[in-house]
């Protein structure tokens, strides 16, 4: 009776370890995966003004897929900056209205710059690096 | 319990110290049911979108080629042990009641539970082999569009209702991606709940699971194991190029399967007879084994049907084989009329005809439309690029860098499915000329394997 118990054991142990740590290991293999930085070209600097904000699209690579996401170009005097549209309290998309970042989440508000405005958001919207070269502005994302 | 009788069948038809193959067949199956629930985790059941994920779980997924190099190889062992299991029992004369039938109420209970027991045993296959196809036809690559086609259009054959039934399968009039949810949910939900369901009233209750696990069932358990994760990992799960609607219809279904598609084949306009009808009698034929006589006579004729049944299938399925081999051969020495009016005759870039006429026209017609030299310089042409290693045949006295590291799997994978080693896969014919066929495939590692 014993020694059954001690086979039925190591079957599985055998069973756990053979299938347990792959399945595991792919579950969790996501958190190996940064998202890898690339240029996006963003249109023409000029079209960014000094009123509203300019939306571009750039492309993430996600799992088996490359996800479009949007992000916004605002104007800052001579320079352009350019801003993710997550918000930084727990990622909704913010919408701009009336020259502020608002978040339909929890109420969140971001200025034209993406300086925290309102609670519970305290970070700033994230910059990515912008570049200009012959009119063209390049994002970093 | 109301009813002991089953476990007791199940536990009495154990023999010491010898191993049962049922209990290795639910080792397996328990190994398929594990593996699976990982999977979930990465599989995107959409036509457009299932062989791209599967794509991904096999090149970038660390261990995930593994993973479903075990699910792959559980449900074959699931498979063949179940079946060989039945035939076992079916050879000892499980399904029939040992003893003379009295007419005691205790007899008669005797042989409804035993009977029920078969029954199950019967369903608890049914399953099984229900995983293994819904399976192969989920990853949705070229062979299991092929599958997935072949279903609809046996269940079209059904008389009266065969629009309905097909749109029934398919999730709607062709198939699509509600045809894979479809069978996702079954293989995925419905199946392992009826894996659950049957397999508990089969052994009469999981304390009984313990039990049957005596040391050397448990030792067996351990080889299958064994068995599996060696076969994980030295012969991963296939997975076929992107369903091409050029080519069309491509592959096999799985080997169980092969004698009804051989059937289809040989009779064309009896789709419904031999796709449906016929291996629904042969399962319910199955089923009521424990209701038809039983007398010594009877016996000796049951043993002789199953024998000629059995042979049947073999050859049926031996065919399908070489037929399936005859097929690749043709496809392989006909001339690939994709290739444009100037294929065979192997003309390069600016139209002159080429000098090495050791590349034979059609290999030349490959390259040449996936402008392989472009990158890498072929069997010392001096035209070719350098960007990729030199290429030469195998029967020429260079060899190029890492040749030993190119095994013809490897070479099939980097040159007919880059993507699917690592985005890219360092090749970059793709982005111009799109993937190659399977026939032209073939032509290359023929050249670069075996061509003198
Ligand atoms: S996510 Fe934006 S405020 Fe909460």
């Amino acid at each position: 009776m014993e020694r059954r118990d001690f086979t039925q054991r190591i079957l599985g142990g055998a069973f756990a370890a053979l299938l347990g740590v792959p399945g595991v290991a792919t579950v969790l293999d996501p958190a190996r995966r940064t998202a890898g930085s690339r240029w996006t070209d963003a249109g023409a600097a000029a079209d960014v003004t000094a009123e509203g904000v300019k939306t571009f699209s750039y492309e993430v690579e996600a799992g088996w897929e490359t996800r479009k996401e949007t992000g916004y170009l605002v104007r800052d005097g001579e320079a352009i900056i350019a801003l993710s549209a997550k918000c930084t309290h727990l990622g909704c998309k913010v919408r701009f209205k009336d020259d502020k970042f608002v978040c339909p989440c929890h109420g969140g508000m971001f200025s034209r710059t993406g300086a925290p405005e309102k609670e519970p958001v305290i970070e700033p919207l994230v910059r990515f690096v912008v570049e200009i070269k012959d009119g063209k502005v390049r994002v970093q994302t | 319990m109301a009813n002991p009788e089953p476990e007791n069948i199940a536990v009495r038809s154990l023999r010491p110290g010898s191993v049962n193959l049922g209990v290795l067949a639910l080792v397996a199956a328990a190994a398929g049911l594990a593996s699976g629930l990982f999977l979930a985790f990465h599989f995107a059941p959409t036509l457009d979108e299932a062989r791209t994920s599967v794509a991904f779980l096999e090149s970038r997924v660390l261990f995930g080629s593994f993973l479903r190099g075990l699910h792959h190889w559980a449900g074959h062992f699931a498979v063949a042990l179940a079946a060989l299991h039945g035939l076992h029992a079916f050879w000892r004369g499980r399904h029939h009641v040992a003893g003379s039938l009295g007419s005691t109420a205790d007899a008669v209970e005797a042989l409804r539970a035993h009977r029920r027991r078969w029954v199950l045993g019967c369903l608890l296959l049914l399953v099984i082999v229900g995983f293994a196809y819904t399976g192969y036809l989920l990853p949705a690559d070229a062979r299991a569009r092929t599958g997935l086609d072949v279903m609809q259009g046996v269940a079209r054959s059904t008389p009266v209702a065969g629009e309905a039934s097909a749109a029934v399968a398919a999730g709607g009039p062709e198939v699509s991606s509600a045809t894979l949810v479809r069978l996702y949910a079954v293989h995925s939900l419905v199946l392992p709940v009826a894996l659950f369901l049957v397999l508990f009233a089969f052994v009469g209750g999981w304390p009984r699971l313990a039990e049957l696990l005596t040391r050397t069932n448990a030792l067996g358990g351990i080889a299958v194991l064994g068995c599996l994760a060696l076969l994980a990992w030295l012969s991963p799960a296939p997975l076929g190029p992107e369903f091409d609607p050029e080519i069309g219809a491509e592959g096999q279904p799985e080997w169980f399967f092969l004698w009804v598609n051989e059937l289809l084949h040989r009779f064309g306009s009896q789709t419904f007879l031999v796709g449906a009808v016929l291996p629904g009698a042969l399962v319910l034929l199955g089923i009521v084994l424990p209701w038809l006589p039983r007398s010594a006579r009877a016996r000796r004729v049951e043993l002789a049907c199953a024998v000629v049944l059995l042979a049947t299938l073999g050859w049926l399925t031996a065919a399908a084989l070489s037929h399936d081999k005859a097929h690749d051969d043709e496809a392989t020495s006909a001339p690939d009329t994709r290739d444009g009016p100037d294929a065979p005759g192997g003309t390069d870039e600016t139209g002159r005809q080429r000098t090495d006429g050791d590349i034979s026209g059609k290999v030349a017609a490959v390259f040449k439309r996936f402008r392989c030299g472009e990158c890498h310089m072929i069997d010392d042409d001096e035209d070719g690029g350098d960007s990729g290693p030199a290429l030469y045949r195998q029967g020429t006295d260079k060899l190029p860098p890492f040749r030993e590291l190119y095994t013809r799997p490897y070479f099939r994978l980097k040159v007919g499915d880059p993507a699917g080693l690592w985005p890219d896969g360092g090749m970059t014919y793709r982005k111009r000329a799109g993937l190659p066929t399977k026939q032209q495939l073939d032509l290359l590692e023929h050249w670069f394997f075996d061509a003198k």
